[in-house]
């Protein structure tokens, strides 16, 4: 476990963060803290601003207002070079190129650890390697992306995240097509890497993942934060009607939580 | 095919055409005339002198062209994500032509001086090309958009230089076989001031390489993984534009070369990494020299325009893989 895991300890802070296209806000004075080995999952209804929020921690987005800061500093100040050696995205779209072979792929994340002499070092390779068995993708190594399925894609882009090696791990609906087995692994997965003192931020459509996984679950409607903390305290049947408005009933398995149309539950 | 295999057999391949292109012509040389030729100069030796002067001359050319067409090609097709770009599916070939016509026609320049008309010809057909793949722009990225606009802007460069010669034929009359895109038995004079372009360009694309692959992840992604997106394609930009400029002055507009090679390498050996750069450049020399071998050769002692016959196998290649990105696409 990473040093410096005591509660308090900020690494990833949001100050009255606001963003818009023209008039309508996509974040609406959204104020976060994020600390190092915490599992915090994103929900809410589709258009509510959850990728946008990903896209301003990452920089890749200047609010118009508030600030997103890291260790202190304005994300933005960073040179992407040095942002990209703290923080990781899985990003929700799958561009890579059909021609691409797996093994260069999931090793483009080691450009951020470089030189202009120090590449391909056997350090690269260790990382590269250890995150191809973590996503369990170690055979496809020598496929091109093009052969892969999208699942598989999916789980070498996550392994390409993983070999960056960053404290910060945003991860913008993961579990995208992924089957069941793979999605309870890629899930276990994000849960070890905060256990190991990493902040992952991951932005979940399934509540149920979210309950089952995240120490903290953050409920996000039209660009505002509507609820910040436990599963138990966030994803109750009164927020679920607020935001999604739909009337559910609530059944929990142990730290699972499942919301169930009001039907079925009769 | 593993990289380090490709890059052996490319560098074989290229080898064996050398030989072959020193050898080949109007009358074949035997191998040991071309030998003699080359450490044992007799410059009253006529076939020495043929040797030397008609075909090493033309062979450091094409491979030259052929080079530096490709790399720009591939840096073209990688950051701009679109596998149709190339020099002259962009309009670049065309913007070149006109400028040095009108540099030749108002300025009368001649010489290295033209690589600057060229080099701003290059310049303004690539923005004009983006402007008009703007307009055209069916929303989304479509990667015939940059084609269509490509062949718009190359459509109104040609006519403004069709326009500049029938002001003045006569003056223009030697630059017939340029004009087409040809390898002529004195373009090594150009080729020796603009040789250090090339050099430049592609060592630089060499250093860039790695940044230039995160690109080709999208924009987004390459900024989480660590590169500049804007700064690394202005850049991108700055290499792939003069690299295939310094081509066009010394050899014309020859086409498809840097459309098709780094196609080929990305068959054979995939796109990513230095080795594949190296692939590609040696694949665009092969290309190239195999189209003056078959110049010089097919209807001798008459020789063939190089634009000619790249023009003629490069159509209906850049025929195959419009029809194979667009099925893709539709699957």
């Amino acid at each position: 476990m990473k040093a410096g895991k005591e509660q308090g300890e900020t690494i990833l802070t949001l100050e009255d963060v606001t963003f818009g296209y023209g008039d309508r806000a996509v974040l609406d004075a959204v104020s976060l803290v994020f600390r190092p080995g915490e599992f915090v999952a994103v929900v809410g209804p589709n258009g509510c601003g959850k990728s946008t929020l990903l896209k301003a921690m990452a920089g890749l987005i200047a609010p118009g207002r508030g600030s997103v800061m890291l260790a202190g500093q304005r994300v933005l100040a960073f040179p992407r070079k040095k942002l990209a050696q703290r923080m990781a995205m899985l990003a929700q779209s799958n561009e890579a190129p059909a021609g691409m072979v797996v093994a260069d792929l999931v090793g483009m994340s080691r450009f951020v650890h470089e030189g202009w002499l120090s590449r391909g070092t056997p350090d690269d390779q260790a990382h590269i390697d250890a995150a191809m068995r973590t996503m369990a993708v170690a055979d496809l190594a020598d496929r091109r992306v093009g052969e892969l399925s999208g699942g598989q894609l999916q789980r070498c882009r996550m392994a390409m995240a993983l070999a960056q090696d960053a404290d910060i791990l945003l991860l913008d609906e993961p579990t995208n097509h992924l089957d069941l087995k793979h999605q309870y692994a890629l899930l276990e997965m994000a849960r070890e890497q905060a256990a190991r003192g990493r902040a992952v931020i991951a932005v979940l459509h399934d509540l149920t993942h979210a309950s089952l996984y995240a120490d903290r679950v953050i409920l996000m409607d039209g660009g505002r934060v509507v609820a910040d903390g436990s599963a138990a305290d966030v994803l109750t049947c009164t927020n679920i009607a607020d935001v999604y408005g739909i009337t559910t009933v609530a059944r929990t398995f142990g730290r699972a939580i499942v919301h169930l149309p009001e039907s079925a539950g009769e | 095919m593993k990289a380090g295999l490709g890059l052996a057999l490319a560098t074989v391949v290229l080898c064996l055409l050398c030989a072959l292109h020193l050898a080949a012509g109007a009358r074949f040389s035997s191998p040991a005339l071309v030998v003699d030729a080359l450490f044992n100069h007799d410059p009253r030796n006529y076939q020495h002198v043929v040797v030397i002067k008609q075909r090493l001359t033309r062979l450091v050319v094409a491979g030259y062209a052929g080079a530096v067409l490709s790399v720009s090609g591939l840096l073209f097709q990688k950051i701009l994500r679109n596998d149709l770009v190339s020099p002259s599916t962009l309009g670049i070939n065309s913007g070149a032509v006109a400028f040095v016509i009108l540099g030749i026609y108002i300025f009368e320049l001649n010489g290295a001086a033209l690589f600057w008309p060229a080099l701003i010809g290059g310049v303004a057909a690539v923005a004009v090309t983006f402007l008009a793949a703007g307009l055209v722009s069916r929303g989304g990225r479509d990667p015939l958009s940059l084609i269509l606009g490509g062949a718009m802007t190359a459509t109104l460069f040609s006519s403004a230089t069709t326009f500049a010669i029938s002001l003045d034929p006569d003056r223009f009359g030697n630059l017939m076989g340029w004009l087409v895109g040809d390898i002529g038995n004195f373009d090594y004079q150009p080729l020796a001031w603009l040789w250090p372009v090339g050099l430049a360009g592609i060592g630089l694309a060499f250093i860039l390489c790695r940044q230039i692959d995160l690109l080709t992840l999208g924009t987004e992604q390459a900024a989480m993984l660590g590169a500049d997106p804007r700064l690394v394609r202005a850049g991108t930009l700055a290499l792939a534009i003069p690299l295939a400029i310094s081509a066009v002055c010394v050899v014309g507009p020859i086409g498809f070369v840097g459309l098709v090679a780094p196609h080929i390498t990305r068959l054979l050996i995939g796109e990513t990494g230095r080795v594949a750069l190296a692939f590609c450049a040696l694949c665009g020399a092969v290309i190239v020299i195999t189209a003056d071998i078959a110049a010089r050769t097919l209807l001798a002692p008459q020789l063939l325009q190089v634009g000619t016959v790249m023009a003629l196998c490069g159509g209906i290649a850049f025929l195959v893989i419009v029809v194979t990105t667009l099925r893709r696409r539709v699957a």
